[in-house]
């Protein structure tokens, strides 16, 4: 099904480039270029934070390594769908062995011609934990990746036997179970390619990246420098609009807001929390809101028996006023939940978890009728700014709804509230973070709800939920929603945690650019930005 | 006075061993793991990588084992590398600086301005100078440091608009001067009581009065025997004053946003990044050791009594 | 780090051993009398807030309601709304219990460590000076706002007493040496000496005669950094690491203002307000203090 679609999607993306390079060849005056670049070229500069290291599967970077490297697919801006990019198409006919094609004619930075060996190569290095490259989970659906890295002892295999090479523009994947969104996957900066000549010298290579992607890199990186890159102008996809992109490192978003003001730089995300207030007057409007795949909420200790009654969970979530406590709380800087995800995500239902809506008189009825609330209540949280006005709105809405009296919070550094909430060390709701690596439904249910879910920390178990995010998982994308909608519908029924809120990240930019993209995955693609 | 230097050279070594065990046992004993805090919270590792980065970093050896390799490597100028893989000593580097820049120019403040304040205070004491010193100087007391800081950048960044709000943007002196002076006004408001008590002790002693007695004039007497022997204490305090300014200031660092070494400290506690804490507080204790030795030697060296104690 | 009020800056500032005893002088002096009005209120607020929270009609702090979020003050309440729609004032008086709470627990104990350990180092001198003089060095080397932010974040449980212990842990050596280098100097006065002769024990040698002739410095020095704790433990907290929501103090109040000061600024000026008053009246007393003890620096 996919596959079909797929090939469709790259049709159009043909066209549009090939539409776009005429508009281009026919409108644009060479050499032309606005704003700040000096000699006659377009450039602007953006914050990040240090990335540490530019090879793509051994940072959490990602705006940077978007532009030197082209990954297999790409987001749509505008649907959140993957889209062909330096694959031609991603097909497969049982969702288990994909086919991924390739571009024609494409080449790295120094001249390499892009094959499948690049891609199958650079797979292979990250997906052995020896290597210890950060993204090395994202290969964990690939055969093979079990034997590269075993929970003890040393690695029986250092190539992912799932990957097979048909020709140099053609290769194949093999993964351990059916899974129709593995086009999304092959989104992440993770599966980027790299050349011969990396693996010559990876070190090397993580400083002076030699990418597949629109822009190079000029100079080489060093801890918490500028990294500045330059149009590829051999890239055969969509190019970049400015002829140059600095990306400056900063360790606080205040210092990059700062620097924005003083006309340092010309686009900051996030724009830091405290500084929401007034940002708009500060830069005359020029700010847009991501709406990124996220969802803050309370886990809650399923196995402690004070929550072991759905009514309970239910009253807890009513008595909670997201509207005023997003308004006032959080200065507008999120939406109340009212589901697993967001509406930007694919799949996502609003409005589908009846019992977040607030509801005083309903939550203390439940309440009373599951036999009222005794005893202690304790609320944990980490410490990220302003957590604990979160949790202390969330405490004074039990209190006055609920009648919920004395409680208390634990804060404890990221790392420690993690530790605790792993350990089942928590006695009461915790405050979570879930971001999805893309903006689908899955990538919400499978973590958070599913019995084995890297981020499920209530306990929660329904093999039924199981049942139909496994099934959903090996369909394609279309045919899996319903299944997904269904195991959702089922998840509220036992509220194994209570949603709070979107968060929203903002971004701000100088008069010096404009078009700049801001999506569902936070900062979009910066080759659409525009330099006056 | 050689073996003085060297009694006082040996004293420094289990201090330094002391200290630095002792910032190494809690950073140690920091609740939560620091290569699970990696991810910073958005992230997730797989396990395979989690252990191959805890084996890297020594982080299942004992605490005595990794205080030594630790030590071992200090001696040999090595500060380690942070969790991110950063060089220590490139972070010192690159932060350092602004430290020493804000510090500075705090410490700048406080001689400029606290010495004329006392003397100014002592020479009309009891007079209307004197109570507005001394008022003053209490007021400065008693506002707390992070108050005054943020007092300031509200008045004078965000309201007035006459300073930049926050960060180095503006370079030095614009960028330093509210931060140094929130920095300054209680070691200023030390400084010139000091001043103040230790000439007016000066002044009541009795070669001041022989010598007065004697017909020099009161303004020679004062400037070159009162002022002089009066300023040793202050000189003192300068000196350890100096040495404190030189490792930053997390508060002041914090709210003016100044990438220095106490915002980074700062960042790296809260990120568990041990490296980095352990490293920052090192260089912070060999300052403090270092500028202690120094004011001490100078100071058995201006007063005899000492080294012979 | 130079931020808060050290040890070592008041130290610098208590010049020599006093020798006079505290008298009534104290009372007729306008200094004294004032703050010490201004700190026993607080002291009062601190033991029983709730009339003086109800006295403007709205005496719960933890009566909160989100629709008032932020609202600047009016009829009833006269500091407003914090963040949590809690009226602000209520909150305000009973953030000075930790503050007061905290500043006699870490001053008290503080002295207590500090004159029996630089008793007992003074008099007896030998192995034992020597080792507490290597430990009081080691804390002195320490840059006390990274050693408390570190330790506070090591201990991650955040309340009072936790706050307490690290405070006292940076503040006694300074006491300590200042009580053994009184110690050492009265040791070798002439009726010290004349006790012995007449076959005084060593305990009662310290009891009675070195003991009440070399304490005074410590007490100045104690009264002149009580302020010095209030404003560490606000600082403490206003950085994230010091007390804890829910727990009600100025520090929290600062903290929370400055991620909502754009929109609502009156809540940065009321706790501040406060917390700057209790520490001068602190200040001024511990000047008033050290003037009459201290004859040198006296008029």
């Amino acid at each position: 099904m996919f596959a079909r679609k797929g090939t469709r999607r790259v049709a159009h993306a043909i066209g549009g480039a090939a539409l776009a390079l005429a508009l281009l060849s026919s409108c644009s005056v060479p050499g032309t270029g606005g704003g700040s670049g000096g000699e006659g070229g377009t450039s602007f500069k953006i914050s990040m934070y240090d990335p540490v290291n530019l090879t793509p599967a051994n940072t959490w970077d990602y705006n940077l390594s978007k532009m030197l490297f082209t990954t297999p697919m790409d987001l749509d801006a505008e649907s959140g769908e993957p889209v062909p990019a330096a694959a031609k198409s991603v097909e497969s006919d049982d969702q288990l062995t994909w086919t991924i094609t390739l571009q024609d004619g494409w080449t790295f930075h120094n001249g390499e011609p892009m094959t499948s060996q690049s891609f199958v190569d650079a797979w292979n290095t990250a997906a052995l934990g020896k290597n210890a490259w950060l993204q090395n989970g994202s290969f964990s659906k690939i055969v093979g990746y079990a034997e590269m890295n075993p929970a003890e002892g040393e690695p029986q295999a250092t190539e992912l036997s799932g990957l097979e090479v048909v020709s140099d523009t053609e290769f194949t994947v093999t993964l351990t179970e059916p899974f129709g969104l593995f086009p999304y996957l092959l989104t992440s900066n993770a599966f980027a390619p790299m050349p011969e000549a990396a693996f010559a010298d990876l070190d090397g290579f993580g400083k002076q990246p030699i990418g597949n992607g629109p822009y190079s890199i000029v100079n080489s990186y060093e801890p918490n420098q500028p990294v500045e890159v330059t149009r590829f102008e051999e890239y055969q996809g969509r190019p970049g609009n400015a002829d140059q992109i600095t990306f400056v490192p900063y360790q606080s978003q205040d210092t990059a807001f700062n620097d924005l003001l003083a006309g340092n730089i010309d686009i900051v995300y996030p724009v830091p929390p405290d500084r929401l207030g007034d940002v708009d007057g500060l830069v005359d409007g020029r700010t847009a809101v991501s709406k990124i795949p996220n969802l803050n909420y309370l886990g809650l200790p399923l196995w402690d028996e004070r929550y072991s009654d759905v009514r309970v969970r239910q009253a807890l979530s009513m008595a909670i006023d997201r509207d005023a406590f997003t308004e006032k709380i959080l200065n507008g800087a999120g939406a109340s939940a009212s589901s697993l995800a967001p509406d930007t995500v694919v799949g996502s239902q609003e409005n589908v978890c009846e019992s977040c809506t607030f509801d005083p008189d309903a939550a203390k009825k439940l309440l009373e009728e599951a036999g009222g609330w005794s005893g202690e209540m304790v609320l944990y949280g980490d410490q990220y700014t302003g957590r604990d006005q979160e949790l202390q709105a969330i405490a004074n809405q039990f209190k006055n709804v609920l009648g919920i009296e004395g409680i208390t919070f634990e804060l404890s550094s990221y790392a420690k509230h993690a530790e605790i909430v792993d350990a089942r060390q928590v006695q009461g709701p915790f405050q979570l973070y879930m971001g999805a690596y893309y903006p689908h439904i899955s990538d919400f249910l499978g973590p958070l709800v599913t019995t084995d879910g890297y981020g499920n920390k209530s306990g929660y178990s329904n093999p039924r939920v199981d049942a139909l995010v496994s099934e959903a998982n090996g369909l394609s994308v279309e045919d899996g929603i319903p299944l997904f909608e269904e195991a959702e519908k089922l998840v509220w029924q036992d509220m194994p945690i209570i949603p709070l809120y979107y968060g929203y990240y903002t971004a701000a930019w100088s008069d010096n650019v404009q078009s700049v993209p801001v999506g569902f995955s936070g900062l979009g693609d910066l080759r659409d930005v525009k330099v006056n | 006075m050689a073996g003085y230097i060297v009694k006082r050279l040996l004293q420094v070594i289990p201090v330094f061993l002391g200290t630095t065990f002792l910032i190494f046992v809690v950073v140690y004993a920091l609740p939560g793991d620091p290569i699970a805090a990696l991810g910073g919270g958005k992230q997730h590792l797989s396990p395979s990588v989690y252990n191959e980065l805890r084996q890297r970093y020594n982080l299942d050896d004992p605490l005595l084992v990794q205080y030594g390799k630790y030590m071992l490597n200090l001696f040999q100028g090595n500060f380690g590398t942070d969790f991110q893989g950063h060089e220590v000593s490139a972070i010192i580097a690159r932060n350092w600086p602004t430290s020493i820049l804000l510090g500075t120019t705090a410490w700048a403040m406080q001689v400029v301005v606290g010495i004329p304040l006392g003397i100014w205070a002592a020479l009309n004491r009891g007079r209307f100078p004197d109570h507005l010193v001394g008022i003053v100087t209490t007021l400065a007391f008693a506002v707390p440091v992070f108050v005054v800081a943020y007092v300031s950048q509200i008045l004078f960044g965000v309201q007035l608009k006459w300073f930049p709000v926050a960060g180095v943007s503006a370079g030095w002196p614009i960028a330093f001067i509210v931060p140094a002076a929130a920095l300054a006004i209680m070691g200023l408001a030390a400084t010139a009581r000091l001043t103040r008590s230790s000439l007016i002790e000066n002044l009541g002693s009795d070669y001041v009065r022989t010598a007065i007695a004697k017909g020099i004039p009161r303004r020679q007497v004062i400037m070159n025997h009162a002022m002089r022997n009066s300023l040793i204490p202050v000189v003192t305090y300068l000196g350890i004053e100096f040495g404190a300014l030189m490792g930053g200031a997390i508060i002041i660092e914090g709210i003016f946003n100044l990438p220095g070494l106490g915002n980074q400290i700062f960042l790296a506690i809260g990120q568990q990044n041990g490296p980095t804490v352990v490293g920052i507080s090192t260089l912070l204790v060999i300052v403090f050791l270092v500028v202690n030795l120094i004011v001490d030697v100078l100071y058995a060296y201006l007063d005899p009594r000492i080294r012979h104690a | 780090m130079p931020e808060t009020v050290s040890a070592p800056r008041t130290e610098a500032i208590v010049t020599a051993a006093p020798r006079r005893k505290l008298s009534f002088a104290l009372l007729r002096r306008p200094g004294f009398t004032i703050p010490a009005v201004v700190v026993l209120l607080f002291l009062v607020i601190s033991v029983v807030p709730a009339p003086f929270a109800s006295l403007f009609g709205n005496g719960d702090p933890r009566e909160c309601d989100l629709m008032y979020s932020g609202m600047p003050p009016s009829s009833g309440h006269p500091f407003g709304f914090d963040v949590q729609g809690c009226d602000l004032y209520a909150n305000v008086i009973y953030g000075a219990r930790p503050s007061i709470t905290i500043a006699i627990l870490v001053t008290f104990s503080t002295m207590l460590i500090a004159i029996v350990l630089g008793l007992l180092s003074g008099f007896y001198g030998g192995w034992f000076d020597n080792v507490l003089g290597r430990i009081t060095d080691v804390f002195y080397g320490f840059p006390f706002m990274v050693a408390a932010i570190v330790i506070l974040t090591a201990i991650g449980v955040r309340n009072i007493l936790t706050v307490c212990v690290t405070l006292a842990i940076f503040s006694w050596p300074t006491q300590t040496r200042v009580m053994r280098s009184n110690v050492m100097s009265v040791k070798h006065m002439e009726y010290v000496r004349a006790a012995r002769a007449l076959g005084a024990s060593n305990g009662r040698l310290m009891r009675k005669h070195i003991l009440p002739n070399a304490v005074q410095p410590v007490i100045v020095l104690s009264s002149l950094s009580v302020g010095g704790i209030i404003a560490g433990e606000a600082g403490l907290t206003y950085l994230g690491v010091g007390l804890q929501a829910p727990a009600i103090s100025w520090g929290l109040q600062l903290n929370t203002a400055q991620n909502y000061f754009n929109s609502h600024p009156h809540l940065l000026i009321f706790p501040s307000l406060f917390l700057c008053v209790t520490v001068l009246a602190f200040v001024i007393l511990g000047d008033t203090v050290r003037d009459i003890l201290d004859p040198k620096v006296r008029k």
